[in-house]
């Protein structure tokens, strides 16, 4: 009988030996970061070249990451998250998955990014914003003949009759700042109107909100709706692919920054985050070929990054629509008015 | 003693498959489990070998109590109805099997592996994979493999259902003569009544889980207990008929018009079941001698050896088989059936 | 001397106890440091001092009952006696030492009504650490040693200690964790009991709307998963069926190119067939851009939803039923078949009325498969599905999309489990108790019966035409890595390769500086760890299955169906739901990724080993033990031997799926280990097709490379008869 006692004897002993964690003399920071892969590994490198302390970086989407603060929540294995989308932030915030923290770097941040740390009662902060607009696929609009889409009203046009695609808000935040852009801008009435109409020119609701950029640019749709930086993106790539942003007005996200509620390694926790601050980090953003704008006033913003200046943006409420309930009633109310919709 | 049975049980959910026997198999003897199939003699050869554990009960081996043992630490080996040849092993390799995982050092187990196959005349197989040999060649190489580990008791279950009837009369007569050479104990188990009277010291008659009866071949032939055994040890009809005692040792037996003296010590006065041995009954042309049974002859057969008869008397429609093969009788003729004393057997009322 | 074992594990228990840090390390034990501090410290202290100096006084009752075994393995007892008071004790003793873990986490008290007992603990504990899991251990073992001395388990400390073993490995991995997320279908956010809600999210007409059929928008997800696997199901079971005709019934030249394009798909990366798919077929697609140019016939946007979903897992399933069906094909007696012509039977009357029902329990178990596999399918659906949503893209938005809803994912799985059971309750109702075994150990003569023309035909002209579209989408994919832009710009270039796999020659040594060694390294080392735990413990619990009688049999069987049919994202936050807490404390470690790929993978090997174990006669381990084989050395001499091809076939498919897994580990990667997949996917996300495309070659040859290895090591089986030995495809 003694092999079975010697099998389970290597199973425990893989358990001590896998647990192991090796330590660094600053220590270590674990972040999980949900923006590109290319920007994580630079940041993580730069911050521990500058600071001495290991980082341990684990990237994933911003849904993912929220999750699994959420699975994780009596007991926290990361320290900060790192970028992606503000609204999953504020939801950590409001769901106390976050902690509050004033980094002294704030006064160098644009107003947008400060608002969202006091909309959030201190739990997180802006590091990048970025316009939600359109992208379009040159070919395929100059073959269709039909000129570029340039503002909401555009979408409507019947040349558009199955060629745009936007994102489902049932699984995307980028479709819901979308709606919530609208009922900003037209009232909550009348941007249901839109959307209905709107519907009659979708061909997919997609389930991720970058699918439909993705889909602009392998020509399988004309037109999406998406953030215009995305687009930037899929044009260095070497795709046809133009962005615009709409001239009635449009909102935006805050890409944005939290320390995880019960973080191991708080005060490194706390030193990245005022490092990931400064423009020295911000910068690593066009390095990495990333073209949303920086929220430290001082970041030079390299020239293919679509300028807040040219856009028409409006004053975003991050409080009322990030919140879950208001959100919860707005995807509801497009689900059984829209999604449910015929398709043409 | 080499094994004792007390009182076992052993149950399935909740059906038992053997509802508590007892038994001894004295050492050096060769004893054999009888029965039909379902009778609970396979069940009780797995619970000498530990493959089985019994439910309830005590179990011996060598004076040893095993009953909670496993197969491996006890003293048996067991030759299988299948034979159970290692099919990805040589010949050589099975019969050394058994003394390699005893710890015999690998130059040792193959002198006693070849020892073991020379015992069993199979010199020069050792190499030859067990496919590429004949039925009763593998049957011989199943048995060198229990032998060479010298076990305190040896199992044979059906070892020899697979081989044709004239391979399976000279198998039996040499796992006899193997078995009295080597003076092994022998637990042995077959449904085949002739098979075990042919091999056994002892028979052990079992029944629904229960023994039946058990003792020495001639025992059982000539006296079954019970109108079961009867049946099963040998053919024989079924009568029914009247018994009177004489004195302490004999009876009358009363068959339809005929009276027959019976030794037996036991049987009560009055109706009872009585069995005729077929081969005790000689058939005569009517009317024959006095005190015949007088009968019709409604079927015969014509076998070579001997004639077969079906014969419809007072007491019954009586099978019978007569040596006398020159002249037989044509259905419908007229007999007179005269009945031999020892092959008339009163089994119970 | 029935007390050794015990004597020994006691005593290892109590080491446990004494000589070890009782919870886990954060930097581990190779350090050494805990050595000075296994009295004193509190984070290092091993069970006995955490009892007596830190207040830790619920511990108590665990070395109590170690102790007790202790006395009970020292005293002169018989060995029944011996039994039922060892198992007795170690019972309890796991008993406690469950009650505890659970009852005291990282805040004390883990439950309000345990502090509305016993007060507020200023006390609290982190996982479980060396100390304590050898504790476990011993306690366990003991009770396999107490439950063979009382003469279960035929008596066989082997067979009892591996029982327990998988047992309490498959209840720890496997049916712990899923029910507990499960379970998550009858809470509210906060975790409150509220069945009412299950009832609610069980309910909602997204899930059983029927409005397609009448025009009115989308159907229901569950329909939506139902029909395509029904589809799927068919479809593979069909094609599979006419590529193993081919193979076996015809005198069709490419029978090895045919093996080769059915192994492709399964060692496939996910999301590869899907692009590929897009490419030919999308609107900008091959296809779509020649009918445009040649015919002027306007592009369309076909391939995205049901039909697009339907062909990608046609192609990634196919050859997996094919694989199910080939066996059984071979398995029709060509002796019944020669009867049926005999019959006055015509070829296509035999085909039909003979061949075909005998192959009924492979027909249904390739519909089986191909159903599962297409309702826990998800990198299909998310590329090519577009508006199309199924269960599984459903479960996976529930948890991560924006309403990051666990209960109505729960509530989802709960319906998707519910579909496969009912599938695989239906299979087995139709392949019934009834025998179809043709095959016996007595070598049938018959040659096998020529396809009647018709039928030849028709596999023909499905199957061919199929193989070679498979072989264009893999020509097409193996391309990509070595554009520059797949799709748009085909100028030939290495850098994609080089990006992701660079070496640089420099005076310090080598330096692997590509992008993908990290990930690729971590797949390859934790693949390998757990390909032959998988295999390894898929065939024990095989072995115990198929040979051992004992209660809960079927529960355990059914509890290993749950990790296979449930879908991989439910299986990773299930994992990160149950050991990111103490007792079981293991989130962030490697560890987790093995365990996660050894108990969802297991089910595969545990099928084709009990497969194949029912085909060798049991006499065999009978004959071995009787002749003083004991358990392990009957297992290792006697029966893995004869089970080559099933261990060749659940290594190999151990070490795929670790490689090819995404959804189940997308939780459970960490900084540290990264996974190829999760890695590719990314780059996906990126849209950086080329290097994923690189990348996911790069990782086929590896898989290739690995089943010839695996080939090589484990060997053939030599069982030097001339047919086969398979008495009968039991389903």
């Amino acid at each position: 009988m003694i092999p079975t006692h010697r099998w389970l004897a290597a199973v425990a002993a893989t358990a001590f030996v896998s647990s192991a964690v090796p330590a660094s003399a600053q220590g270590v920071v674990n972040v999980y970061c949900s923006v590109q892969v290319e920007w994580c590994t630079l940041a993580a490198a730069e911050f521990q070249k500058v600071s001495g302390i290991k980082v341990s970086m684990t990237q994933k989407g911003s849904g993912e990451t929220i999750a699994q603060l959420k699975a994780e929540a009596q007991n926290p294995k990361g320290d900060v998250w790192f970028g992606g989308t503000g609204d999953p932030h504020l939801q950590a915030a409001e769901e106390n998955l976050t902690e509050v923290y004033k980094s002294p770097k704030l006064a160098e941040l644009h107003p947008w990014a400060v608002k969202q740390n006091t909309d959030s009662g201190g739990k997180t902060v802006g590091i990048y914003a970025g316009a939600l607009g359109y992208g379009f696929n040159t070919e395929l609009l100059a073959k269709k003949k039909a000129a570029a889409p340039a503002c909401w009203a555009d979408l409507l046009k019947p040349e558009f009759k199955g060629e745009i695609q936007m994102a489902n808000p049932n699984s995307s935040g980028t479709a819901y700042v979308a709606i919530a852009t609208l009922v900003q801008l037209m009232g909550e009435e009348k941007a249901f109107d839109y959307l209905k109409k709107l519907h009659q020119n979708i061909n997919a609701y997609t389930r991720s909100g970058t699918a439909p950029m993705k889909a602009v640019a392998r020509g399988e749709t004309s037109v999406s709706i998406s953030f215009v930086h995305d687009g930037v993106t899929e044009a260095l790539a070497g795709f046809p692919v133009k962005t615009a942003t709409p001239c009635e007005g449009t909102g935006y996200e805050i890409g944005s920054m939290s320390i995880v509620k019960g973080a191991r390694n708080l005060a490194n926790a706390k030193k990245f985050y005022d490092w990931a601050l400064t423009p020295e980090a911000q910068k690593l953003e066009a390095q990495a070929k990333q073209f949303q704008v920086p929220s430290n006033k001082a970041t030079p913003v390299p020239p293919e990054a679509p300028k807040f200046a040219d856009m028409k943006l409006i004053d975003y409420d991050q409080a009322k629509y990030g919140k879950s309930s208001e959100r919860k009633r707005l995807i509801q109310r497009w689900d059984t008015e829209v999604g449910n919709l015929p398709k043409p | 003693m080499s094994v004792r049975f007390t009182n076992v049980v052993k149950r399935y959910g909740a059906t038992p498959a053997v509802a508590g026997i007892s038994f001894i198999v004295e050492s050096g003897t060769l004893v054999t489990l009888l029965g039909p199939s379902g009778c609970g003699k396979t069940t009780t050869l797995r619970m000498i070998a530990g493959l089985e554990l019994p439910s309830e009960g005590r179990i011996e081996i060598a004076g040893r109590d095993v009953t909670n043992l496993s197969a491996t630490e006890r003293d048996v080996s067991m030759v299988f109805q299948s034979y159970a040849l290692f099919p990805h092993m040589s010949v050589l390799e099975n019969v050394a099997y058994g003394l390699r995982r005893s710890g015999v050092a690998g130059a040792e187990a193959t002198q006693r592996a070849l020892e073991g196959l020379a015992q069993v005349g199979l010199e020069g197989y050792g190499q030859r994979q067990p496919s590429e040999l004949s039925g009763g060649q593998q049957q011989r190489v199943a048995v060198a493999r229990a032998l060479v580990l010298k076990p305190s008791v040896l199992l044979f279950d059906e070892p020899l259902s697979n081989l044709d009837a004239r391979l399976r009369r000279q198998m039996r007569e040499e796992i006899r003569e193997l078995q009295q050479r080597l003076s092994l104990t022998v637990v042995y188990v077959t449904h085949d009544q002739q098979e075990a009277m042919a091999v056994s010291d002892r028979i052990i008659v079992m029944n629904a889980g229960r023994i039946e009866q058990e003792g020495s071949p001639r025992d059982l032939y000539e006296r079954p207990a019970t109108p079961f055994l009867a049946r099963f040890m040998g053919e024989s009809n079924p009568a029914k008929g009247q018994v009177r005692r004489l004195d302490r040792a004999r009876v009358i037996v009363r068959l339809g018009s005929t009276e027959i003296e019976v030794g037996d010590s036991s049987a009560k006065e009055g109706a009872a079941t009585v069995a005729v041995r077929p081969e005790a009954i000689t058939v005569e042309a009517a009317p024959g001698p006095a005190n015949a049974l007088p009968g019709t002859i409604a079927k015969a057969s014509y076998l070579g050896t001997h004639m077969e008869y079906s014969i419809d008397t007072a007491a019954g429609t009586l099978f019978a088989t007569c040596p006398r093969v020159e002249r037989p009788l044509p259905v419908g003729a007229s007999v007179a059936l005269v009945l031999a004393p020892r092959g008339v057997i009163v089994v119970g009322v | 001397m029935n007390g050794r074992a015990a004597l020994l594990w006691s005593l290892a228990g109590l080491l446990g106890a004494m000589a070890l840090p009782w919870y886990a390390l954060q930097e581990g034990l190779g350090t050494g440091a805990w050595l000075s501090g296994l009295w004193s410290s509190e984070d290092y202290a091993d069970g006995v001092a955490q009892m007596a100096v830190h207040g830790r006084w619920w511990l108590a009752p665990v070395f109590a009952a170690l102790l007790w075994c202790l006395v009970i393995a020292v005293l002169p007892l018989k060995a029944e006696r011996r039994g039922m008071l060892l198992a007795g004790g170690a019972a309890a003793g796991i008993v406690l030492f469950g009650l505890q873990a659970f009852a005291v986490g990282l805040r004390g008290w883990t439950a309000g009504w345990l502090v509305a007992l016993f007060g507020e603990m200023e006390q609290h504990q982190v996982g479980i650490g060396a100390g304590a899991t050898l504790v476990l251990t011993a306690l366990l073992s003991l009770l396999a040693i107490g439950l063979a001395l009382r003469g279960a388990f035929g008596g066989d400390g082997f067979v009892a200690g591996a029982m327990t073993a998988v047992t309490a490995s498959i209840l720890l991995f496997t049916a712990w964790p899923i029910l507990h997320i499960l379970a998550q279908a009858f809470q509210n956010g906060d975790g409150a009991w509220q069945p009412l809600l299950a009832v609610q999210r069980l309910a909602e007409a997204k899930i059983w709307s029927l409005r397609c059929l009448w025009g009115g928008g989308g159907c229901g997800v569950f329909w939506n998963t139902l029909v395509l696997a029904l589809c799927c199901g068919i479809g593979s079971t069909a094609l599979g069926l006419a590529f193993a005709l081919i193979a076996t019934r015809t005198d069709f030249r490419f029978k090895k190119t045919l093996r080769v394009l059915t192994v492709l798909p399964i060692i496939t990366p996910p999301f590869v067939i899907g692009l590929a798919l897009i490419l030919v077929f999308g609107r900008s697609g091959l296809v779509n851009q020649f009918l445009d140019w040649g015919f002027g016939v306007a592009s369309t946007r076909w391939i995205y939803g049901f039909p697009g979903v339907f062909l990608a897992q046609l192609f990634a399933f196919t050859p997996v039923a094919f694989l199910v069906l080939i066996g059984v094909v071979e398995g029709v007696s060509p002796t019944l078949e020669e009867a049926s012509q005999t019959l006055r039977a015509n070829r296509w009357d035999t085909f039909v009325t003979v061949s075909l029902p005998l192959m009924r329990p492979g027909l249904a178990n390739a519909f089986l498969v191909g159903f599962i596999e297409s309702i826990a399918d998800f990198g299909n659906p998310i590329v090519l599905g577009g508006d199309f949503g199924v269960l599984s893209t459903e479960i996976y938005f529930a948890v991560v999309g924006a309403q990051l809803d666990y209960g109505r994912a729960a509530a989802l799985a709960l319906v998707l489990l519910s579909l496969a059971l009912g599938a695989f309750f239906l299979q087995r109702l139709v392949v019934g108790t009834r025998s179809y075994a043709t095959i016996s150990g007595k070598g049938d003569s018959g040659l096998p019966t020529p396809l009647p023309k018709a039928a030849r035909r028709a596999a023909q002209w499905v199957a061919l035409p199929w193989a070679g579209f498979t072989m264009i989408l893999y020509g097409f994919v193996f391309v990509g890595g070595f554009v520059k832009i797949w799709g748009r710009d085909y100028t030939p270039t290495l850098g994609h390769y080089a990006k992701a796999f660079a070496i640089e020659r420099t005076p310090e040594g080598l330096i692997w500086s590509g992008a993908a060694w990290n990930s690729f390294w971590t797949t390859v080392e934790l693949a390998a760890i757990a390909a032959p735990i998988t295999a390894g413990l898929g065939l024990l619990a095989a072995w115990l299955m198929v040979r051992q009688r004992f209660a809960g049999r079927g529960a355990l069987e059914f509890a290993t169906m749950l990790s296979f049919a449930v879908p991989g994202t439910v299986i990773g936050v299930a994992y990160v739901f149950a050991f990111n807490v103490p007792p079981l404390e293991i989130t962030g470690t490697a560890m987790i990724i093995v365990l996660c790929f050894v108990f969802r993978n297991m089910t595969v090997g545990l099928r084709a080993g009990m497969a194949a174990m029912s085909q060798i006669d049991r006499s065999l381990d009978e004959a071995s033990a009787t002749l003083r084989g004991r358990a392990p050395q009957t297992l290792f001499y006697v029966v893995m031997p004869l089970l080559r091809p099933a261990i060749v076939g659940a290594l190999v498919y151990g070490f795929v799926r670790a490689v090819t897994t995404v959804s189940a580990v997308v939780f459970l990667v960490t900084a540290e280990y990264d996974l190829a997949t999760t890695y590719i996917i990314l780059r996906v996300i990126n849209g950086d097709y080329g290097l994923a495309i690189a990348y996911s070659c790069a990782l086929i040859v590896l898989m290739l490379a690995a089943i010839v290895l695996i080939q090589l090591l484990v060997g053939s089986r030599r069982l030097g008869r001339r047919a086969p030995l398979i008495q009968g495809v039991r389903a």
